[in-house]
């Protein structure tokens, strides 16, 4: 009880000075890097101001989930860091990478599996691969199928697998190219409970294991808790950070251990009270 | 045969009543072709209906073998079936081209798709004498013909599978950062072999209409021909079996297209 009381006092002086939500600490690696970026959006019935002020970072290693009310613009993050979409103001650095090459670092993992059903499992995973031009990535791709466990279903079809099988295809595909951020949105959303509670764990223990950085969207606030590092709480539109926690004290704990420990519902429920009032 | 070795006797029992269904399905099938042929020939043997008007299949087969014997037959209907499977692949390949052309280019598909609908709701048989005026009296007039019921639709339809790509991959394509020639390649088209099968089945129908519509004006050769010409000497024999060699081919033709369709769908279709 006493350590999780600090750990939420400090996150709560964070959160006071927005300012303070980037790291002064020069010791820290930052791979991805938000200051003071906005985003309007032009439609018929006028512009809409989506994102305003945005600062955080994405440090290298960590597992940076983002949770925020609905339509608040947490998809719209994720693509403005791969540059999908171009912010209206404020800077984006990505390792120190402009614009273009940022697509190439990141490699995104979507709602749903998006397998296409006319390939191999083996050629839906070398997909990425092929439309990025990378040579020689093959073998690391078919390591991968064997590791997770799909090593027997290569030329198999997506429809012959099960959601969860699909999903981790899915993530493998993602990796095939070697991203050096993974950009996960809400990537078991289509997925059942129980299926859910499996890829989640999945999921979690390859992007540990194969030492990635991933920024993880969602909106289901025990997931954000049992898979990230660090979780931004996003305000209701015009998006932007109010408040940051830390999840370190169980940081070491695999996702469905998780939700066994105390700390689970105490985050959960400091989280929801943050997302429940609307802004300030 | 495995399955069927360790299913219960219920089972068993159930395979055998569907299958007995289907085999008295197909026999009733013959059964009403057979019928209506023996129907035919007998009215018309009894003098009930006029065989001078209504032919008989028993005329139908005479006739039929005394054209293949002096080889005219085979010159109608290969003329037919050119003119038909040339004015097929050609729109099929140009209708695929042209809506690939659409999708590639957002304002060209604004500009031209009213003009597109009003071309398909015309009745492209009004145009036969200005293509037989500009293409002239023959072969390649009845090709235009063919070509020009069948391709607006096969645009139509092509375009409008092209435009319904699943938009969640279309998404997973822009974030591995593919160029627009990869998207068509690697997402569009092979998520469109259905559509385009489908398109290939309606374009069976047309461009037999077609050959068929242009062989009556142009009146030079083929089955089309021979049922014009038949039906103005008043040989209804001859109009007959024209008439059911163009049935068969028809059929063939179906059937063909039907079978990649299967073996497409093997492979292409949704899971």
């Amino acid at each position: 009880m006493a350590d999780k009381t600090i750990a939420l006092k400090d996150t709560d002086a964070k959160s006071a000075d927005p300012t303070l939500n980037v790291s002064k600490d020069k010791d820290v690696d930052v791979l991805v890097k938000f200051q003071d970026v906005s985003l309007t959006y032009h439609d018929k019935s006028g512009e809409t101001l989506a994102i305003s002020n945005l600062d955080f970072e994405v440090r290298r290693g960590e597992l940076l989930g983002i949770v925020g009310p609905s339509g608040c613009g947490k998809t719209t993050v994720l693509s403005i860091i791969s540059s999908i979409i171009k912010p209206s103001g404020g800077k984006v650095s990505v390792d120190k990478a402009e614009a273009e090459e940022r697509r190439d670092k990141c490699g995104y993992m979507l709602q749903r599996d998006e397998l296409f059903p006319w390939l191999t499992i083996s050629q839906n995973v070398l997909l990425g691969t092929k439309i990025k031009k990378m040579k020689g990535r093959r073998e690391y791709a078919y390591a991968l199928l064997d590791k997770y466990g799909l090593g027997d279903f290569k030329n198999r079809y997506p429809s012959q697998l099960s959601g969860g099988m699909r999903q981790r295809v899915a993530l493998i595909r993602t990796l095939a190219t070697a991203p050096e951020l993974l950009l996960l949105d809400e990537p078991f959303g289509a997925l059942d409970f129980q299926t859910r509670l499996h890829v989640v764990e999945d999921v979690h223990s390859i992007i540990k294991s194969e030492k990635k950085t991933a920024v993880f969207v969602t909106h289901d606030i025990s997931e954000a808790i049992s898979m990230c590092d660090r979780i931004i709480i996003l305000t209701a539109r015009p998006a932007t950070v109010k408040k940051v926690v830390d999840l370190t004290p169980i940081k070491e704990l695999k996702p469905l251990d998780r939700r066994e420990s105390p700390l689970f519902q105490k985050y959960f429920e400091d989280i929801w009270k943050n997302l429940q009032n609307k802004r300030g | 045969m495995k399955k069927n070795m360790n299913c219960s006797a219920e089972h068993k029992k159930y395979l055998t009543a569907q299958k007995h269904k289907k085999i008295a399905v197909s026999a009733m099938r013959w059964g009403v072709l057979i019928l209506i042929i023996a129907l035919w020939e007998l009215l018309a043997r009894l003098n009930v209906i006029d065989s001078f008007i209504t032919s008989s299949p028993s005329r139908i087969w005479e006739t039929f073998i005394s054209l293949c014997k002096d080889g005219s037959l085979f010159t109608h209907a290969g003329v037919t079936l050119y003119e038909t499977v040339v004015s097929f692949l050609l729109a099929t390949g140009l209708g695929t081209l042209i809506a690939i052309a659409l999708w590639w280019c957002d304002t060209l598909r604004n500009v031209l798709e009213p003009h597109l609908v009003v071309l398909n709701a015309l009745p492209k048989i009004a145009l036969g004498p200005i293509i037989i005026i500009w293409v002239g009296a023959g072969t390649g007039a009845i090709i235009v013909m063919a070509l020009m019921i069948s391709l607006i639709i096969t645009v139509l339809s092509t375009l409008s599978g092209f435009m319904e790509v699943d938009k969640g991959k279309l998404t997973l394509m822009d974030t591995m950062n593919a160029t627009k020639l990869q998207k068509l390649f690697y997402l569009v088209l092979p998520s469109n072999v259905p559509t385009i099968i489908s398109a290939l089945k309606i374009n069976v129908g047309l461009c037999w209409v077609g050959t068929i519509m242009g062989e009556y004006l142009v009146s030079r050769a083929g089955l089309g021909y021979l049922i014009i010409y038949g039906g103005q000497v008043f040989q209804l024999d001859l109009v007959m079996t024209s008439t059911v060699v163009l049935c068969v081919l028809a059929a063939l033709m179906y059937a063909c297209v039907a079978l990649l369709e299967k073996l497409a769908y093997k492979k292409f279709g949704k899971a």
